[in-house]
């Protein structure tokens, strides 16, 4: 009876295992067990290849501060809506006709840390992008600053809007800083305006999809 | 209905399984047969997924499938699950459905004679062509994977990426070979040492210096005469002798042949030390006969021949039981060896009872013996000696081969093998064949004439004033007397005449030494006055029963000295080699033994030494082993020698067969002949009294006397030591009769003093 059963039951599982096998998944689920993130990307998104990152990268070394910031990087992934937009231009500052996502985790700079006060509002918003020095020029708006916590991190929602070369793109940034203040976590989906009028519902769904998740692997410093 | 309890219910009955051709449906699976393979890859594949799903907490069950069956290990992992269940599926269609299974078949029989029509050579090779193929592809998808290439694109740029990593592989290389150098080195050194070579002019005994040795000498010559000049045997069909081994007793002469045959060959000699192939690990003895031979081999065909001799062959060793079917070989050497003498062997009987026979003999003789050299060192020189004749060398091999050539065959290599040994029966059968050892000779002990040129040349390198009779003599004496046995005899001569001052050796110095040498040194304890002459009194009735009964030995020496438990003896010199002996010399050799006893008896008005219990244990066991193992008795029945020995039924063991009791008919028997032999000895000393006392009296005075002077005692002559015509004298034979009378008085009051020894006439030597 115990042999049919289980049978039956390997018979079952292997044809799941089959039928699994064929099924198309609902979304992408990006992460980083090391970083201790993950998001939600929709199916129809795709992740730009991480040697044509590493590639592209390769200029960011020639700084001090970009070999420093490299160095400390933990994961990275750059998803985009579609293949149109290039990973040089995923990159840059460039506006773009399709979205972008940007992920990463890294551990912060000792100057970093130092810098580091008690207004983690303040010492967020410029960890990810130099807010505060552009935004009375340069045609930098800021159109959202919240700060948030959640789970033990301090995080902070900007949206930026940002006029260059008679566009205007917007910025979606989340970035968050864990409980130990040594990690930094951050998130930029930006494309022209239009573009993010188009896709803000899919935006909306990735920022909505992160979850944090301490990593066992990586000691707080 | 079976019953519950019934072991072999279920079971088919012989004869029943229906034959696989017969069938028409597939034979069904076992259930667990079924699963198992399946079971196995969704275990995997859920493990993955399991892991998956840890690692990611936003994964829904069905994406993280999906993600893990899109991972190589997912995809493989679906690939086997896929795979085995058609593979089940088309099992269980095939045991439903005969029509399946009956075109799956006809399928496979097409396959089958499709595959046969292709030889089995060329069926190999295009199997191995395919094995090549997948391994040239698996590897070079490994190797492709890491340089970012296609598994084509590396087999193309495979030369290429090869020369790239030479000088890696180079390293790689050197690397192991400074690893197996350094083995190499090590066994190297290991299997040195223990074989000399020796050239022809290197040695200088010759065959004139081996003495006594004439018929094997002979045969030798023989041998070398035909590796000398192969030619001679070889031209008519025949082939040298290959080798030879030479057994018998220590000190014969057998590694003084070999030497001999060294200085006499023109050939290359090699001496093999005795302990040459016993090493600390496993395997040294098969590098060194393996370097022997390819030494022997290289000798031979420089210069034409080469002898080698294996010193103590016996050391070889032997592979003990498992040779036992070849045992008939040893059982010829137990037979010549074993002093229990059979007429004519056991080659009269048939070879089953023959194997019985010498069964009994092994529990005995050759019982706990177990084997040895199990490391393959006698296994590698029984190859070598007649093994694979293979063509050698590198280029003879490989060179010729890769140029399309034939190798040659090896050439004659005109190798005689020359082995000693005294233990013949520790050397294993499989060596002893024709093809290995041709000839098997005895190096026994010298004939006299043998001994007497032995002597004389031993003797012609000192000064001395021995006669040729007195050589003659020596050499009578001496008739287990090896070439070694008689050199140190000499060599202690001389020692005895240096010691004494005098610068000549005489024949009495030989006679000291002989004694020394053959009897040991005397304790030098002196005996109280009344003992010494019972002991005398003991040892002269057994040398003058020994005197008048025995005619085929003569007596060596008596004396009174002790030498440890012994206080004195008489000890007999056969006067020729004898293979059997007669009932009545059974007898003879009994009344010698007795002749103690019924002394004692005769002259201490029946009172007797416990020294006679020794005698009388020889002659007990004499007589019994007579009877028991030679058919002496009253009764036909004979049992083999060592046999009786081995169950005690000497001293009145368990019966060796049912019925033979030695309590019984045996034993009354033994009891009776005893008798009848002690009257018979107390008749002869009866008869002889005053030579009894004779040489009593000599041996109290001297000790030590020859065989020659107890002759000249009771002959009434001149003796080398003793003037025998003084005892002959009216008023000698008075003093001699009162002074064993004053001795028997002693001995009867316990505490009286024996009077003093009575002194020879004028003129006698002391």
């Amino acid at each position: 009876m115990f042999i049919r059963t289980a049978t039956r039951s390997a018979i079952a599982i292997a044809a799941s295992v089959l039928l699994v096998a064929c099924s198309v998944p609902s979304a992408h689920h990006v992460g980083s067990s090391a970083g201790g993130v993950f998001f939600n990307v929709p199916q129809n998104w795709s992740k730009v290849d991480d040697r044509l990152v590493a590639k592209a990268q390769e200029g960011w070394s020639e700084s001090e501060a970009g070999a420093a910031i490299l160095d400390s990087t933990v994961w990275f992934e750059v998803w985009r809506y579609s293949d149109s937009v290039s990973v040089n231009q995923a990159l840059s500052n460039n506006v773009v006709e399709s979205p972008v996502v940007i992920a990463s985790v890294r551990n912060l700079l000792d100057l970093e840390k130092t810098q580091l006060t008690a207004d983690i509002k303040n010492d967020l918003q410029d960890l990810v992008l130099p807010v505060s020095d552009a935004v009375d020029g340069d045609g930098l708006e800021v159109k959202a600053n919240d700060r948030f916590s959640f789970s033990g991190y301090e995080g902070l929602q900007q949206t930026l809007s940002w006029d260059a070369d008679g566009k205007t793109q917007t910025f979606r940034i989340v970035s968050l800083l864990n409980p130990a203040r040594t990690r930094l976590i951050s998130f930029i989906a930006r494309c022209s305006d239009t573009c993010f009028t188009t896709h803000s519902a899919e935006i909306e769904t990735i920022i909505k999809s992160i979850t944090l998740k301490e990593p066992a692997n990586v000691s707080s410093p | 209905m079976s019953h519950p309890h019934d072991l072999t219910a279920g079971l088919q009955q012989p004869g029943s399984r229906i034959r696989d051709e017969d069938r028409t449906t597939r034979k069904p699976l076992e259930p667990f047969d079924r699963i198992k393979l399946l079971a196995l890859w969704v275990g995997l594949w859920l493990m993955q997924l399991w892991a998956t799903l840890i690692d990611n907490p936003l994964q829904t069950l069905g994406d993280a499938g999906y993600a893990v069956t899109h991972t190589g290990i997912g995809r493989f992992l679906v690939a086997l699950i896929a795979v085995e269940s058609i593979r089940q599926i088309h099992f269980l269609i095939a045991e439903w459905n005969t029509t399946y299974y009956r075109l799956w078949n006809v399928t496979f029989i097409r396959t089958d004679s499709l595959t046969r029509r292709f030889s089995p050579w060329t069926r190999f090779r295009l199997a191995r062509i395919a094995k090549w193929t997948f391994a040239i592809y698996a590897l070079a998808s490994i190797v492709g994977s890491f340089l970012n290439l296609t598994p084509f694109e590396t087999i193309v740029r495979g030369p290429q990426l090869a020369v790239q990593a030479l000088p890696f592989a180079l390293q790689i290389v050197f690397y192991m070979f400074i690893a197996i150098i350094q083995f190499v080195a090590i066994f190297w050194f290991l299997s040195r040492g223990g074989i000399d070579v020796y050239m022809p002019d290197d040695v200088k005994t010759r065959f004139s210096d081996v003495w006594g040795q004439d018929a094997v000498l002979e045969r030798i010559k023989e041998n070398i005469l035909f590796l000398e000049n192969p030619d001679a045997i070889e031209s008519r069909g025949g082939h040298v002798p290959g080798g030879i081994l030479l057994w018998g007793p220590p000190g014969t002469g057998k590694t003084l042949m070999a030497e001999a045959v060294a200085g006499e060959t023109g050939r290359p000699y090699v001496f093999v030390d005795p302990g040459a192939f016993v090493n600390m690990f496993f395997g040294i003895g098969v590098l060194k006969v393996k370097g022997l031979f390819r030494k022997l081999r290289k000798l031979s065909l420089r210069y034409g021949g080469v002898i080698v001799f294996f010193d103590e062959a016996d050391t070889l060793g032997s592979r003990g039981g498992q040779v036992s079917q070849l045992r008939k070989l040893n059982d010829e050497f137990s037979i010549s060896l074993n002093h229990d003498h059979m007429c004519n062997g056991r080659s009269y009987v048939s070879e089953s009872s023959s194997m019985v026979l010498a069964d009994e003999d092994r529990k005995v003789m050759m019982g706990g013996m177990g084997g040895r050299s199990m490391d393959g060192t006698l296994q590698a020189l029984l190859t070598e000696l007649s093994g694979l004749k293979k063509p050698r060398g590198f280029i003879n091999r490989v060179v010729r081969r890769v140029l399309g050539m034939r190798p040659k065959q090896p050439p004659k290599y005109r190798i005689l093998v020359m082995m000693a040994t005294n233990m013949p029966d520790s050397l294993d059968p499989a060596m002893l064949r024709p093809g290995r050892i041709d000839r098997i000779y005895r190096v026994g002990y010298p004939s006299k004439s043998g001994r007497i040129e032995t002597y004389e040349n031993y003797l012609a390198k000192i000064t001395h004033d021995l006669t040729a009779e007195q050589i003659e003599s020596l050499a009578t004496i001496s008739p287990y007397a090896t070439g070694a046995t008689i050199k140190d005899t000499v060599n202690e001569a001389l020692v005895i005449a240096i010691r004494d001052g005098r610068e000549v050796v005489s024949y009495a110095d030989v006679i000291k030494a002989k004694s020394l040498k053959q009897h040991g040194l005397p304790d030098g304890g002196a005996y109280v006055d009344r003992e010494r002459h019972s002991v005398a009194l003991h040892e002269a009735c057994h040398a003058v029963t020994m005197y008048r009964l025995q005619h085929n030995s003569v007596i060596d020496i008596a004396t009174i000295e002790r030498r440890g438990d012994v206080g004195g003896f008489v000890s007999p010199i056969p006067l020729d080699e004898r293979f059997v002996q007669w009932k009545s010399e059974v007898d003879v050799d009994a009344v010698t033994f007795i002749a103690s006893l019924a002394g004692e008896q005769l002259f201490y008005e029946g009172d007797h030494t416990q020294g006679v219990g020794g005698d009388m244990a020889a002659a007990t066991s004499l007589i019994t082993r007579g009877m028991l193992s030679h058919a002496m008795g009253p009764t036909l029945r004979a049992f083999n020698a060592s046999s009786v020995v081995n169950s005690g039924l000497v001293l009145g063991g368990t019966p060796l067969v049912q019925g033979v009791s030695p309590e019984g008919e045996i034993a009354e028997a033994v009891e009776k002949r005893l008798k009848e032999l002690y009257a018979r000895a107390k008749k002869v000393l009866a008869a002889n009294r005053h030579e009894v006392l004779s040489v009593t009296h000599a041996l109290e005075t001297h000790k030590t006397i020859s065989g020659e002077d107890v002759a000249a005692i009771i002959e009434g002559r001149k003796g080398p030591l003793v003037d025998g015509t003084m005892y002959a004298t009216r008023e000698m034979k008075k003093k001699l009769e009162n002074y064993h009378s004053a001795a028997l008085a002693a001995h009867k009051v316990r505490d009286g003093r024996p009077p003093a020894l009575p002194e020879l006439p004028t003129g006698v030597s002391k």
